[in-house]
Parts: C-alpha cells; structure tokens; sequence
C-alpha cells in the first residue's frame, strides 16, 4: 500500500535527481558558451534562460536511459547538454513567438533585451548546441555518431512541424478542433523533444544501437503526453511563484490546450460566441476579465475535470509502457528513477 | 502539495491502483478510455513510423503491438472498452495491412499490357498510395506488327469508390504523355496518380483507355490508405 510518507519519498527522490541533473547540465551549458564581444547583445543573453533554474527532465531522461542501456556518464553528458541547449534555443524563439513575458520566474530575453537581440540570442543558442553535440558525438564510433545525429535531426523536424501546426491553428483561427488534434499536436511540438527524444538517444548510445526503440516512443509519448498536460492545468489553476510562468498566460495567448479545445467543442450559443471572439482577437485586445471570464467557462462546462480524466486515460498505460521499453535495462537507483516518474506525475495531479 | 483543487466529481482513482493495471482499466471511465485511445492510436503510428523511417527495419506484422492479444484480454478482460480495443486493433490492422510490402508473387500475370496490334489486354493496373500521396504504376503498350502506330496516348477515367467518393481523372497523369509505338516494338508509360489531401481511404476502380483503340481498356485499382503522418 502506498501512503502519503511514501508519495513524499518518490517526489523528493525525483525532485533530488532532477536537481543533480540541473546542475551538472547548467554548469556545462554555460562551459560551453562563448565568451568575447559583443557580449551584452549577444553572449550575455544568450546566457540568460540557460543559468536560470529549469527542470533539466530532457538530460535526465538521456542520461538515465543511457545508463540503463550501459553507456558511461561521460558518453552522455555530452548529448544531454546538446539537448537542454536546443530546449533553450526553442524557448527563446517560443516566447519571442507568444510574446510572453515572463520565463522562469524572470523576464523573457525579448521582454528583457528586445526581440531582435533574443531572436539572435535564440539563433546562438542552437548554433552551440550543434558544438556541444558534434563534441560528444566524437566519442562515439562514425556510424552510432550518424544515428545519433539523424535523431536530432528528426527530434527538431518534429517540434518545429508541432509549432508550425499550432501558429496555422491560431493565425487561420481554427475552431473545429478535438482533443485528438491537441494530442497530435503535443506529439509534434512537445513529446518528441521532450521525452521520446531524450529517452531514445540515451538507449541508442548505451546500446550501441541495438535496442528496441520503438517502445520507447510509446512510453514516451504516454509519459511526456501526460507530463505537458499537467503543466497546461498548472497554468491554469496553479501558483504562479511554483510554476515560474505567467498563470493564465496560455489564455492569454490563446494557446490551444486540451481545456480550451473542450471548451471550444462543447460550449453553446451566447458562451461559444463569446470564447470565439476571445480567441480572434490579438493578445493586446484581451482583457483581464475577459481571461477571468473564459477560465470561469471551463469550470462551468467541466473542461478542467475533462482535461484531467482524458490525461489519465493516457498515463494509467505509462506504467505499462515502462516495463516493455526497459525489458533489458539494467537494475539499479537509474532504473528506478525512471520508473517513478510516472508516479511522479501522478503525485502531482490534482 | 496543491491538492485542494479536487472536484470530486471525477472518479477519484486512488493512487496505489497506478501499480495494478487490471484495476486501472476497470475503474477506466468513458472520458479516460477516450485519452487512452485516442493516445494509443497516435503512439502506434509514430512507433510504425519511427522504426521504418530511422532504422530501416522492416516491421513485423506484430512490431507495432505493445502486447499479444492474450496478454491484452488479460489486461483488459471483462471491462466495456473491449469495443474501444477491437476498433483499436482495427485500425492497427488497417495500417500494417496498408503498410505491406506489395506482394511480388503473379507481379508477371497482373502487370498491366495493351497489345495494340492483337487488341488484346492483359492485367490491372494497381496502385497505393495514401492521402494525399502519389502513386504509381506501369502500363506496357506492345506492338508485335509491322505498322508503325504512331503516337499511342492513354486516358483514364475517374476513379470511383462504392460509396460515391471520387479520385478525378485530373489527378492522373501519364509519362510520356504520348509515346511513339514504331512497327515490332514495347513501350513502358508510367501513370500516376496525385491523390490530393482530404480523399477518404479505400478502394478507388477505373478504367484506362488508348485514344485510337476502341476495343483497348484496362481496370485501374487505386487504393488509398490512411495516412501515416
């Protein structure tokens, strides 16, 4: 029987890791970033979102996958830190997009230094995590160095398809949209970075390219699914000072998430028209009681209580999931990190 | 820990039951087994996608299938989402059987021929392709005389499912648009088809013709598959 002793156990176990994980990754990120001039339009900001605390899930799951697959720390290191670059380099350009404003609890770059100097910033950013990675794929034999490369490629194909999809979404004004759309979406734009990705890799150089990875992408899509859809109801109903992000900031956006797709299909006659003409006008054009308005809408139609139950359709299989795609993963605190991060989301759920 | 904000409202699962999936998939409420289909069918794609994209491996009819049919009815038995499974499978089905590799065998037999001079034809032309995708085939045209037949275009028809669904002669297109047939000699003519975005999967059937022969046709089978993005 799991109590709430244990439940605390497993998410400061997780959390504990994590913040290992970010450590060591934030000290390498900023190792590997230039110094010189112009240094406060280009190298300092490019700092920025890098030096500020982040969750560091991607390296971890890299790191860890590569461990259990049989890959040294220091053969993964590398790649972890490719990773949460690029992750940063998409941050940059993702609130430049959204015009948000606040990025872990401080200011985005394009609020803080301007959009063109965060767009370089952003730009910068990649072009390092291209370094960091061609370094550590060095140490890898040319042919596994290919593989891994080829991942990247893919991984970055998929988020930016995602994010094309849902700028198209926003800018045609997309109405007829379900919650198997948004699931789409999330598959493009966020899982594949954020999960499979990363758990792929780490199994492919650990393996030497001879594991399964299919089942992978299962777990990590039911994983990193579930993951993304916690983070859309922490926008929602959170705390701002712990989630480090504007609260409501996706309505104000606009931001198609699962609520919002919910509202959207279910809601009738004078409230359909009124989220409707919320969601076509420009950010500057919505108003705080507008927000407030529609967030009331999702209580009234049961879009959060939706949101939740369809997410946990997703995540009751992950644990399933789990079992197949580390089969033949080696046993140990690694293994077992891994298998409770599915329990981990779940402790944090409602 | 912000665990205030249950509603009670939502079968309120309790946490210890993560660990027990034949106890998750009972208390599995519609709105829950609606997340996990809908993730399961998404997944299943990219999983097929991921393996025949990256490693070059060919998939195996069971590759896609993240447990046995024996191993799932255990998971799953005596629960009201065996409808949500079976059409699940479905379409897993749908996908693979989409996905196959041709089958070589009868290639000679079915391979698409005109015989212009004996006005004879011979075989079907089939082709696959998913929306919007291209497909593609290959009608031979033979001229076993000694006249030359001059320039031999080929035409086709709409393309026509059972339920009224249409793929428009306009997506097909031949290659070369006319080909020469001097006295005693074959010719390949690739035809293909554009099937745009939006045309719903299934088996489109029409008919090819060469402008000049009358008594010359061909049945052309397009099969449309779903998507795989």
């Amino acid at each position: 029987m799991t109590d709430i002793a244990d439940r605390s156990d497993l998410v400061a176990g997780v959390e504990n890791r994590l913040r290992e994980v970010a450590k060591t990754v934030r000290r390498s990120m900023l190792d590997a970033m230039p110094d010189g001039e112009p240094s406060r339009w280009l190298y300092a900001p490019m700092r920025e979102y890098p030096s500020r605390p982040g969750k560091a899930l991607r390296p971890a799951l890299c790191m860890t996958a590569g461990r259990v697959f049989g890959a040294s720390s220091e053969d993964l290191l590398g790649i972890a830190v490719a990773i949460e670059l690029l992750h940063n380099a998409f941050l940059v350009h993702d609130d430049v997009a959204d015009a948000s404003e606040i990025r872990r609890g401080r200011p985005t770059l394009a609020a803080q230094y301007g959009v063109a100097a965060a767009v370089n910033a952003g730009d910068g950013l990649a072009v390092v995590a291209g370094q960091v990675l061609r370094r550590a794929t060095r140490r890898l034999g040319r042919d596994l160095a290919d593989l891994v490369w080829a991942e990247f490629d893919t991984m970055a194909l998929r988020t930016l398809e995602g994010q094309a999809t849902e700028i198209g979404w926003q800018l045609d004004n997309v109405e007829q949209l379900g919650p198997e759309d948004y699931l789409h979406l999330i598959m493009h734009k966020t899982c594949w970075y954020t999960t499979i990705h990363p758990l792929r890799v780490g199994a492919m150089v650990g393996s030497g390219g001879t594991a399964d990875l299919r089942p992978l992408v299962r777990f990590g899509f039911h994983f990193g699914a579930a993951f993304q859809i916690r983070d859309d109801l922490l926008n929602l109903v959170g705390d701002e000072r712990m989630y480090g992000k504007e609260i409501l900031g996706d309505l104000y956006e606009g931001k198609r998430t699962l609520p919002l797709m919910h509202l959207l299909s279910i809601a009738h006659d004078e409230d359909l028209a009124l989220v409707r003409d919320y969601l076509a006008r420009t950010r500057s054009q919505r108003s705080p009681e507008m927000v407030r308005t529609v967030r009331e809408l999702m209580d009234t139609y049961g879009s959060i209580a939706f949101t939740r139950e369809y997410a946990e359709g997703i995540l009751l299989v992950a644990e399933e999931y789990f079992e197949q795609a580390f089969t033949g993963a080696a046993p140990g605190p690694d293994l077992d990190f891994l298998r409770a991060l599915v329990p981990y989301v779940w402790a944090r759920w409602r | 820990m912000d665990r205030g904000t249950g509603d009670g409202s939502i079968n309120d699962l309790p946490w210890a039951s993560v660990f027990d999936p034949a106890a998750n998939a009972r208390a599995l409420s519609a709105i829950q087994a609606q997340g996990f289909r809908a993730a399961s069918e998404i997944v299943d794609r990219f999983a097929r996608i991921a393996t025949t994209g990256l490693n070059g491996k060919d998939s195996s009819t069971t590759s896609a299938a993240p447990l046995t049919d024996d191993q799932r009815a255990d998971l799953f038995g005596a629960t009201d989402i065996e409808p949500l499974i079976r059409s699940w499978w479905a379409m897993i089905g749908q996908l693979l059987l989409g996905a196959a590799p041709r089958t070589p065998d009868g290639a000679s037999a079915n391979s698409a021929t005109l015989d212009l001079s004996n006005a004879e034809a011979n075989g079907k032309l089939d082709l696959a392709a998913t929306s919007p995708g291209a497909a593609k085939a290959e009608v031979w045209l033979h001229n076993r005389g000694a006249n030359d037949l001059g320039q031999v275009r080929l035409r086709c028809s709409d393309l026509l499912a059972h339920d009224g669904s249409v793929v428009g002669s306009g997506t097909v297109t031949f290659n070369p648009a006319a080909a020469a047939i001097p006295a005693r000699s074959s010719r390949g003519i690739e035809v293909k088809i554009e099937v745009p975005q939006g045309v719903a999967p299934g088996t489109y059937r029409g008919t090819v013709l060469a402008e000049g022969h009358p008594n010359l046709w061909l049945p052309a089978v397009l099969t449309v598959r779903v998507p795989l993005t």
